[in-house]
């Protein structure tokens, strides 16, 4: 039985590559001036972080529960973007791209199998 | 004539920037794959052996890695994260194709049906993309 705390771990590890990728989005626009300084702005920086915490969060998880679960789980991360995106940058999500991001979910869970 | 050059520039990039995406999962699903190879191979025991991760894998797994950074970084100026980010779910994909090809790995129909199903949902974020 899967323990209900690696889920959670899952849907907080999720979220904070949400934020990370946020972060990423809000680095790369603002960011000017040559390449080097567009891609080490803080922002960005943040955004690999939380990004990278949101991996390690997720390696940990693997370590306790079958990939079979993990992997459709991580995929949770394009729901969290898409509420960040319509929440915090204004970006209209359609029906469309909604039923993206469910086809996206089912395609992980059938890989997964 | 600077103006008309960067609205030409940047009109290049707005159909690149999708396009570029893909190529950066592409390598991020490489860098991935190098990471672990790479860790696999130093058999870290104590403290010192860390500079067994300097082998040539990891570090090539890593400057993948950051390559793929570098282009969503540079899609995500063009693009919006809500199109940009679900991308990613190319991943997928790539991954399973990396153990289907190096690892000899095997893919199920139903493994292969996902590949499907997760092109179909990829390609609908880029078709909403142009609708929204």
């Amino acid at each position: 039985m899967i323990e209900w705390y690696f889920m959670l771990m899952m849907v907080v590890a999720t979220f904070i590559g949400g934020i990370g990728a946020l972060f990423l989005k809000k680095g790369s626009s603002e960011a000017n001036g040559n390449l080097l300084q567009q891609i080490l702005n803080t922002k960005i920086l943040i955004g690999f972080f939380f990004y990278g915490l949101a991996s390690a969060i997720s390696l940990v998880a693997l370590k306790f529960v079958d990939v079979s679960i993990i992997y459709p789980m991580t995929s949770m991360s394009y729901i969290w973007v898409a509420i960040f995106s319509n929440k915090f940058l204004g970006e209209r999500i359609g029906n469309i791209k909604i039923t993206g991001i469910l086809l996206i979910i089912v395609g992980a869970i059938l890989l997964a199998a | 004539m600077a103006a008309k050059k960067s609205n030409k520039q940047s009109g290049l990039m707005q159909r690149l920037a999708l396009p570029i995406v893909v190529v950066s999962t592409l390598f991020t699903a490489f860098g991935q794959y190098f990471i672990k190879k790479g860790l696999n191979q130093a058999q870290i025991a104590l403290l010192p052996d860390i500079l067994n991760l300097l082998n040539s894998s990891f570090v090539f797994g890593f400057a993948l890695y950051g390559i793929g950074a570098v282009l969503l970084i540079i899609a995500l100026k063009y693009k919006k994260l809500s199109v940009v980010y679900p991308i990613y779910a190319l991943g997928f994909i790539w991954v399973a194709l990396l153990g289907l090809f190096l690892l000899g790995e095997s893919l199920s129909p139903t493994n292969w049906a996902g590949v499907v199903v997760v092109v179909m949902g990829v390609s609908l974020i880029g078709v909403g993309d142009k609708h929204d």
